[in-house]
């Protein structure tokens, strides 16, 4: 398990789940260390199978919604997969405004994202 | 000219896919979205014929090597043909000659038999 | 002759064509060979990807510094983005076995088989390469 400031990052089998600390993601500073932390992930530490726990957020800014477009982006450049769970009503409600929801796959609770997550081939 | 032009033709259990121009990080999404509904649709045999691919970066062939495992994935074929020159070397040059089927023309192509 | 040239885009990938085209235009001029055009093509398309994709992570708010200076015998491009750099010399060999079949990570070794010399500056958000003019090969 790592400790980043911003993210908890755990290893669960070939998958990384990220837990977000923080309540609000919404200024500028924020947006841009959390975005750099989990680009590093693909980066640097070549991690390709990502689930995104929102459990904590609350509250979650446009700004914030560009990164993940652009780290999912990212993600299928590598054949990797990205999915979100744990996801507030009042956060789903603008993924689905913006039609995001259908850009990102988007799980109730992190058992259900976990099992979607396609097998290393034998 | 456009500096990536795609051309899509399917004969008898066959996909021809003609690639010319350039595949850098500036075009690899077109490329990606043309082979992924190739791919998607789970067609059988894909011939990718680069005979007139003037330039490739590693983001093309990024894309070439995500849609031959797609392809592998549900038991399709997809090759390469028309290599040369410069073009050929980068592919040799990232031993990726090892991973994808190359062949010279696409005659070999279509006659070639399943690995 | 000697002097630089300087182009700055944003971080935006469609951009690199452009940059990489009018180069390109700029050492016909010069009577490069067709190999050390591909070349320098191909290593300036992959130093401007690593920019705007690692260094500034399409961030269209940064942007990415193109400097290049032709002298008699060679091209010299430097790329510079805003990012915090990276550890060049710890990358992954891309055509090792467990890394061969892997989408990316092959930028960086292009570059330094295609280039004369590929340097960066020690915080590794800059790359500097240079391409010789190489020799036409007489048509037949």
């Amino acid at each position: 398990m790592t400790d980043q400031e911003r993210l908890l990052v755990e290893p669960v089998n070939e998958v990384t789940v990220i837990t977000f600390r923080d309540k609000k993601i919404l200024d500028e500073a924020v947006i841009q260390e959390v975005g750099d932390a989990l680009f590093d992930l693909v980066d640097k530490q070549y991690k390709t199978k990502l689930l995104l726990n929102f459990e904590n957020v609350e509250y979650l800014s446009s700004a914030a919604l560009g990164k993940l477009i652009t780290l999912n982006k990212r993600v299928k450049e590598e054949n990797g997969e990205l999915k979100l769970c744990n996801i507030i009503s009042e956060i789903y409600e603008v993924f689905r405004i913006t039609k995001l929801n259908r850009l990102f796959e988007i799980y109730d609770d992190m058992e259900q994202a976990l099992r979607r997550f396609k097998r290393r081939e034998s | 000219m456009k500096p990536l032009e795609i051309n899509t033709e399917k004969a008898e259990g066959v996909t021809f896919v003609t690639v010319s121009g350039y595949i850098t990080a500036s075009e690899r999404d077109d490329l990606d979205t043309a082979l992924e509904s190739l791919t998607d649709e789970h067609e059988k045999f894909i011939i990718v014929d680069l005979k007139d691919l003037e330039l490739i970066t590693s983001d093309g062939l990024g894309v070439l090597i995500r849609a031959h495992k797609a392809a592998v994935e549900y038991g399709g074929r997809f090759v390469l043909c028309g290599l040369k020159g410069n073009v050929l070397d980068v592919f040799r040059m990232t031993a990726l000659d090892k991973v994808l089927q190359l062949y010279d023309s696409v005659d070999a192509a279509v006659n070639s038999a399943p690995a | 002759m000697d002097a630089w040239h300087s182009l700055k885009i944003p971080s935006i990938p469609e951009k690199i064509h452009d940059v990489e085209a009018s180069v390109a235009e700029v050492l016909e001029e010069h009577d490069f060979s067709g190999n050390a055009i591909f070349a320098v093509r191909l290593a300036l398309a992959e130093a401007l990807a690593n920019a705007i994709k690692h260094g500034n992570r399409q961030d269209p708010d940064k942007q990415v510094s193109v400097k290049f200076r032709i002298e008699n015998s060679s091209v010299t491009i430097s790329v510079r983005d805003e990012g915090e750099g990276f550890d060049y010399n710890n990358l992954p060999d891309p055509t090792a076995p467990d890394r061969l079949e892997l989408p990316s990570g092959r930028g960086v070794l292009l570059m330094r088989s295609y280039m004369d010399q590929v340097t960066y500056n020690d915080k590794g958000n800059e790359v500097t390469i240079v391409k010789g003019r190489g020799v036409e090969k007489c048509a037949q």
